[in-house]
Parts: C-alpha cells; sequence; structure tokens
C-alpha cells in the first residue's frame, strides 16, 4: 500500500531533471516515427494478408501514443477488431477512451507531431492503381472490332488512343485489390487512400469547413483531386447531385454559398457530400451527431443509413451515445481507457452485456418505461493516461472485482463466435450469459 | 457599402481635424526657430535690431507665441489648408505641395521595392517556419530575424556603408546618383540608380522582414491547427495544396489588414534610412524641416501621414470585407 502511495504522488508532480528526460526522450520518438512517414518505400512492403477476406479493415494490436510533456499517453493501447464489409461497426466509449483517436489512426490523420501510431497494423482492402514500371498509371482505351473481326483500340481524330470513361465520368484506370497496412503506408501513398477509399466525417461542422471558399469549391476539390480526366461540368454535375443526395433543397443555391451561410445541420449535410463524392467503400463518422440538436441527429442518422445502403459500403461510426448505435449499428465495440474491452454484434452488447463497465453504462442509460429517482453512474474515475499500471484499468471502480483481477491485464475471451469480453470474471469454465 | 465608405470618410475628417490641432500644436512648441537661426550672423553682429527681428517673425506668422496666438495661428494654416494651399516651406521657398510632390516620387519606389522583396522573403519563411514549428529551421530563423530586428536602422545602415561601401568598395553610397554623369543614356543613370539604392533597401528589408515573418508565423500556426485543415488532409490533398491553398488563404486575412496599414510608411519615406544614405527622399527632406524648423513643410508632411494612415486603416477595412467572405461591411 505504502508503494501505491509514492507512485501516486509522483504522478502530479514531474522533476525538472525527469521533464528532460522526457523531452529528450520524446524528440527522439517523434523524429523517428516522423521519418517513418516521410519515407520512400515499395508498395509491396506495406501490402499484407487479411485474416478474414470477409473484413474490409482490420485493426490489430493497434497502439497510438502521444508523446506530451508529461509523459506519454497511449491513447490507443492494443486495439484489436475488425470492420466486415457492408456492415456498420459502432465504437462507444467514454470521452478520452481513444474511440476518436483510433479512427484518426485509420486515416492517418492523429495530431502530428506529437501524436504517432507507434505499433501494430490496420490492414485495408484498397483498390489501387495499378502502375507500370515507370509508376505511371495504365488506362483502359476503348476498342473496337475492325472489318478483320479483331478487336482494335480506338483513336479520336488526332490519332491518340481514346480512354474509357468510368462511371464517375473520369478517365478509366487498371485498378488491381490489394490488403495495404495504413500504419505502415508513408503519407504519400496513403493520400490516394483518403477521401477517395475511406472518407471521413467529423465531429463539428462548424468549424470542418473551410470559412473563405464557397461549398462547390471545396466539393469540386475532391472531385479534381480523386476523379481524373473529369471535366469541370461533370465535376459541379456530381458535387450538385451529391447535395441532392443528401437532402438538401436548394443544391444550386447552396453550391455558391459560403459556410458561415449554412446551419450546423445542413454544414454536416455538406460534409457527408463531400465524404460521398468519390464512392468510398468505408465512411469513418467520428461523432457525426454530436454537435447537433435532437431532431437534427435523428435526420442525419437516418441519412447515412440510407447513404451505406446505396454506395453499397460500411460505416465506421464512433460515438459515446447508445441509443445512436442502439440504432445503427451491426457490431459494436466498447472502449475504455485505450483498450478494447467488449465487442460484438448489437444483440450481444445490448442484450446479454457481460463486462461490468458495458453493464454499468447501460444501467446509467436513462429509460422511459420505468421510473428511477437518480440515475446510475459508475463510481470513480478514468485512471490517468499517463504510466499505467498493468491490470485492468477498470479494476478500482469496478463492483465485481476479483482476486485474479490484481494480476496482468486480462485477454480477450471469445464467450461466442461474435462476442468477446476482456475480463477475468468469464475466464475459465463458467461461461454464461447475463440476461 | 459606398454608405459605409461615406462614413468613414467623414468621420475622418473629424478625426484628422484633431490631429491636425494636435500636430501644430507640437510644432509651434519645438524648441527651434528658423527665424533665430538663419539671421542669427547678423544677429551677433548687431546689426540686427529688436524691431526688426519682431518684424521679421511677423511676415514669418510666428510674432505671438501665447496660446491664443498660436490657436490663432492654427486657424490661419487650416483655412490656407482646406482651400489647398499648404504654405511655403521656410527652407526651400517653395509651396510645401511642391516639395513633397517632388520628393515623395523616390522615397514611395525605395519603399515599394523594399515592400515587395520583403514580402517575397518574409511570406514563404513564415509558413516553412511555421510547418517546421521549433524545428531547427524554425529556430535558426527566428534567432536571425530577431537579431535583424533588434538593430536601431541608423546602426545597421551604417554598419552596411561601413563593411559594403567603404571597406569592400562595392556600392557607392550618398545620394542617387555618382557627380559625373552629365550626357549618359537613361538606362546608364537608372542602372547607377539602382546601384546606389541596393544597400539602403537591402537595410530597409532587413530590418521590416522579422515582424512580417512572425506575424505570418503566428498566424499560420494558428489556421494550421483548425478543423478544416484536418478536413482539407480528410479529403487526400497533399501537403502543399493544404498548406497554400487552405492554410494560406486563412493566414491573408490578417496579413492583408496589416499590408494596409503600411500605407503611410510607403508614401512617408523612411526618414532614418534615407538619412543615413542621403537619400533625396521625403523622409530626408521632413527630417531637415523638423530639424531647422520649417513649420510649413513639418505640418505638411505631418499631415500627409496623417491622412495616408486614416486612409490606410479604411483600406484595410474594405479589404478585411473583400478577403473574408464572413465580415460584411454595412450600416
Amino acid at each position: 500500500m505504502a508503494d501505491n502511495k509514492t507512485q501516486d504522488k509522483k504522478k502530479h508532480y514531474i522533476s525538472r531533471s525527469e521533464s528532460r528526460q522526457i523531452a529528450k526522450e520524446n524528440s527522439k520518438a517523434i523524429s523517428f516515427y516522423e521519418k517513418q512517414k516521410k519515407r520512400k518505400v515499395k508498395p509491396e512492403e506495406y501490402t499484407t494478408e487479411m485474416k478474414d477476406d470477409k473484413n474490409i479493415v482490420e485493426f490489430e494490436d493497434l497502439h497510438t501514443y502521444f508523446f506530451s510533456d508529461a509523459g506519454t499517453v497511449k491513447a490507443v493501447n492494443g486495439v484489436t477488431f475488425s470492420i466486415p464489409a457492408g456492415s456498420t461497426v459502432g465504437v462507444v466509449g467514454e470521452s478520452g477512451c481513444g474511440k476518436s483517436v483510433t479512427s484518426l489512426s485509420l486515416m492517418q490523420l492523429v495530431q502530428a507531431p506529437s501524436g504517432q501510431i507507434v505499433k501494430g497494423s490496420i490492414r485495408f482492402k484498397a483498390d489501387l492503381f495499378k502502375r507500370d514500371a515507370k509508376g505511371k498509371k495504365i488506362p483502359v482505351y476503348e476498342t473496337e472490332i475492325d472489318e478483320n473481326g479483331e478487336e482494335k483500340v480506338k483513336l479520336n481524330e488526332k490519332g491518340k488512343p481514346i480512354i474509357k470513361k468510368n462511371e464517375l465520368g473520369g478517365n478509366l484506370y487498371e485498378m488491381e485489390s490489394r490488403v495495404v497496412d495504413i500504419a505502415k503506408m508513408p503519407t504519400e501513398a496513403m493520400r490516394s487512400i483518403r477521401g477517395r477509399e475511406i472518407a471521413m466525417i467529423f465531429q463539428e461542422p462548424m468549424t470542418s469547413l473551410n470559412p473563405v471558399f464557397t461549398i462547390g469549391n471545396q466539393l469540386d476539390e475532391v472531385g479534381k483531386l480523386h476523379i481524373e480526366g473529369i471535366s469541370k461540368q461533370r465535376v459541379k454535375e456530381r458535387s450538385i447531385e451529391m447535395l441532392k443526395l443528401v437532402g438538401i433543397a436548394d443544391p444550386e443555391g447552396v453550391y455558391k454559398k459560403y459556410p458561415h451561410e449554412l446551419s450546423g445541420g445542413m454544414r454536416q449535410r455538406v460534409m457527408i457530400a463531400i465524404a460521398l463524392l468519390c464512392n468510398p467503400k468505408l465512411i469513418v463518422a467520428d461523432e457525426p451527431t454530436t454537435a447537433l440538436d435532437v431532431t437534427i441527429q435523428a435526420q442525419i442518422l437516418d441519412l447515412l443509413r440510407d447513404i451505406k445502403g446505396k454506395i453499397n459500403g460500411s460505416i465506421m461510426l464512433i460515438t459515446h451515445d447508445l441509443g445512436v448505435v442502439a440504432e445503427m449499428a451491426d457490431f459494436v465495440v466498447v472502449m475504455y481507457a485505450g483498450k478494447v474491452i467488449e465487442m460484438g454484434t448489437a444483440e450481444d452488447i445490448f442484450d446479454h452485456p457481460m463486462h461490468p463497465y458495458t453493464i454499468g453504462l447501460q444501467k446509467s442509460k436513462p429509460t422511459v418505461d420505468s421510473q428511477v429517482d437518480e440515475l446510475y453512474c459508475i463510481p470513480g474515475f478514468v485512471p490517468n493516461p499517463i504510466n499505467m499500471p498493468d491490470y485492468c484499468y477498470f479494476r478500482d471502480r469496478c463492483e465485481k472485482c476479483l482476486e485474479k483481477c490484481a494480476g496482468e491485464y486480462p485477454k480477450l475471451i471469445k464467450v461466442s463466435d461474435t462476442h468477446s469480453v476482456s475480463c477475468y470474471l468469464y475466464d475459465g469454465a463458467e461461461v454464461k450469459k447475463n440476461g | 457599402m459606398t454608405k459605409y465608405i461615406i462614413k468613414r470618410i467623414l468621420l475622418s475628417v473629424v478625426i484628422l481635424f484633431f490631429v491636425s490641432l494636435i500636430l501644430y500644436l507640437l510644432i509651434r512648441c519645438m524648441p527651434v526657430s528658423f527665424i533665430e537661426n538663419k539671421f542669427n550672423e547678423i544677429n551677433s553682429a548687431g546689426n540686427l535690431t529688436e524691431e526688426d527681428f519682431k518684424r521679421l517673425l511677423a511676415i514669418y506668422g510666428l510674432e505671438d507665441n501665447s496660446f491664443g496666438g498660436i490657436i490663432r495661428g492654427y486657424f490661419g494654416w487650416l483655412g490656407n489648408f482646406l482651400k489647398g494651399d499648404m504654405g511655403v516651406s521656410f527652407q526651400k521657398q517653395n509651396p510645401v505641395s511642391q516639395v513633397i510632390g517632388e520628393t515623395m516620387g523616390i522615397s514611395f519606389g525605395i519603399a515599394f521595392v523594399a515592400l515587395i522583396i520583403e514580402l517575397i522573403i518574409a511570406i514563404p519563411l513564415g509558413i516553412k517556419c511555421a510547418t517546421n514549428q521549433y524545428g531547427k529551421f524554425d529556430y535558426a530563423t527566428t534567432v536571425l530575424c530577431m537579431t535583424l530586428m533588434a538593430f536601431p536602422s541608423f546602426f545597421l545602415g551604417n554598419l552596411f556603408i561601413k563593411i559594403f561601401a567603404v571597406d569592400l568598395g562595392w556600392f557607392d553610397i550618398g545620394g542617387l546618383n555618382s557627380g559625373s554623369l552629365q550626357g549618359v543614356s537613361f538606362f546608364v543613370r537608372f542602372g547607377d540608380m539602382v546601384w546606389h539604392l541596393i544597400l539602403p533597401i537591402t537595410v530597409m528589408v532587413l530590418l521590416d522582414i522579422g515582424p512580417m515573418m512572425r506575424y505570418t508565423r503566428t498566424n499560420t500556426l494558428e489556421v494550421l491547427n483548425a478543423d478544416y485543415i484536418r478536413t482539407a488532409r480528410a479529403k487526400g490533398l497533399s501537403e502543399s495544396k493544404v498548406v497554400y491553398k487552405h492554410v494560406f488563404r486563412n493566414t491573408l486575412i490578417p496579413l492583408i489588414t496589416l499590408l494596409s496599414s503600411t500605407l503611410p510608411m510607403l508614401f512617408g519615406g523612411a526618414m532614418i534610412t534615407e538619412t543615413v544614405f542621403a537619400i533625396p527622399g521625403i523622409g530626408q527632406t521632413a527630417y531637415n524641416a523638423l530639424k531647422v524648423g520649417d513649420i510649413p513643410l513639418a505640418m505638411g508632411y505631418n499631415m500627409f501621414i496623417a491622412i495616408l494612415t486614416v486612409v490606410g486603416v479604411l483600406l484595410a477595412d474594405i479589404m478585411y470585407a473583400v478577403v473574408d467572405p464572413r465580415v460584411k461591411l454595412g450600416k
């Protein structure tokens, strides 16, 4: 116990030599990881294999740290889960549990230089452009059958081959499906995935659009960037089409407007339109409804669900709102202090929660049909993220704490095909559901 | 917009009235007397009687130095000023407007070239520092700029004269042209002028680059952390596009405002630098006018600067509405 006390004291106080030590180590670590992101490598180096071919994204043992002046914050500390193709995965947890950082890691958008992906892998099944020996994209040409019955490349008036158009109106190139490890990818290579394959919707619609450019300008930018060979007219058409798709009544008018002329809900719709522009396979929605009022929340959620069906993609939905997850998600991942503590289908998590934290969360949810004087709340606080001990982080707040809990951090235990939990309560024989 | 500008101009008139009043009071209180200096010799020889001296003062309109006299003198000056007559320079014996018009050109030329060079260097430098915050480049540039900023202009000017003109002999200094340039072509004369102006322009650029660089750096840093920059990156834009389109366009807003307020500096000349390099610009002329107590010229110059400042501020406000779509001028 005495040992614990001295450790507690230490947490609030950093001596000058310690602080210098931290700064030195941080700058070393940061420059190492920054170099990693800027290095030039062949695509083969970050190409991997999917563990399960049905998945579109697999996180495995992901560690994303922030090298702060007070010490290393392990914001994401060994997260493993996957997103099956065509499904919605909800990631829930309280503020600061690392859910947003997980999603930003997937986009390589963690606030650099202090935030860095340190370990682990993020496998993503990407459709990349096939490159020839010189690193150029290989176009697909229009063909015709000539009089000899042979297939020939069609030429235009100037005698140049005509490149086939894809469904978005851009040039068609040969594509290849390849599994890449985003955690090891240099930023330069990541750029062709951002916005085209994975698109992101942010929490703050009020500040997520550049105030000095028109909505049209900001939409067109994505089209011009990712759809090569598209005409200006077609880009504009596509942008307006997207604005219409997200339920904006006057798309031509909004196209010419500046962000400050729109309401929060409208801006979030514009953000969704930007995300959808290139038909991404995965949309990462980082608390898309947190800053909006309840009626707009419902509309935006409806829109997301609607759109998922239209583009036939997957959604990774990050939220702290259990109601939103219950409504939207097929699979749920519950995070606590940078780790996944329980995951399973929405039914598993909502009807048979197993981890004491998840059970606590469910209990603290207000319900309409029962009358309670005071809402339940989980006792205690989230532990300090710096210098985490190696035992279950929830131990000190847990009502069902066992002797075993003093030991090392519990591993994820599979209780059924879909449901797994990281708690000693379910370690061993007595695996039964808490109906 | 038009209504707003008219309102601002009317307001400016009021501001300029009080500015001119204070200026006149201060200039009349200067402890130099043009008359005394000019007729010092005759006076000390005993050839000037008290009465003669008073008559001389009356000719120059300086006989009454009481408060009431100064105020009366002010309204006399103001009446002429409103008629477009700023008086005749004591020292040069030419109308003040003519003196300002003649000397302004060269000052503007130098200041304009210096400003352009300054912008070309300071803005990219500031952006580069911001994108490499706390890096080696950032620290090196900051230290260098701070050092240059700390130099007084006369010191840096004289240092440069000593090193490059006297010791190394690379440049000729003093004035705009070398003495013996009669009958040469325009281009030779122009080349000669450029040769004379390299040092003063360099000094001006070096002195002013620091604040501009730091200003750009601070603003860029602020914008770099904005949410919409993350959105721009999430779209897949290249880093240079993110910085030079999305970040820079937002950094430009405070920069434009800063630039508009450099208007007085642009036309008003750099007093100290011009004096050190003996350039016959408006700055040096004004400096001399103040030194010898040339009241009409000093008044004219200061009013010129005051008007430019007021116009510069108005221009800054208008530019603000032009570059930032969120700002609407009205009412």
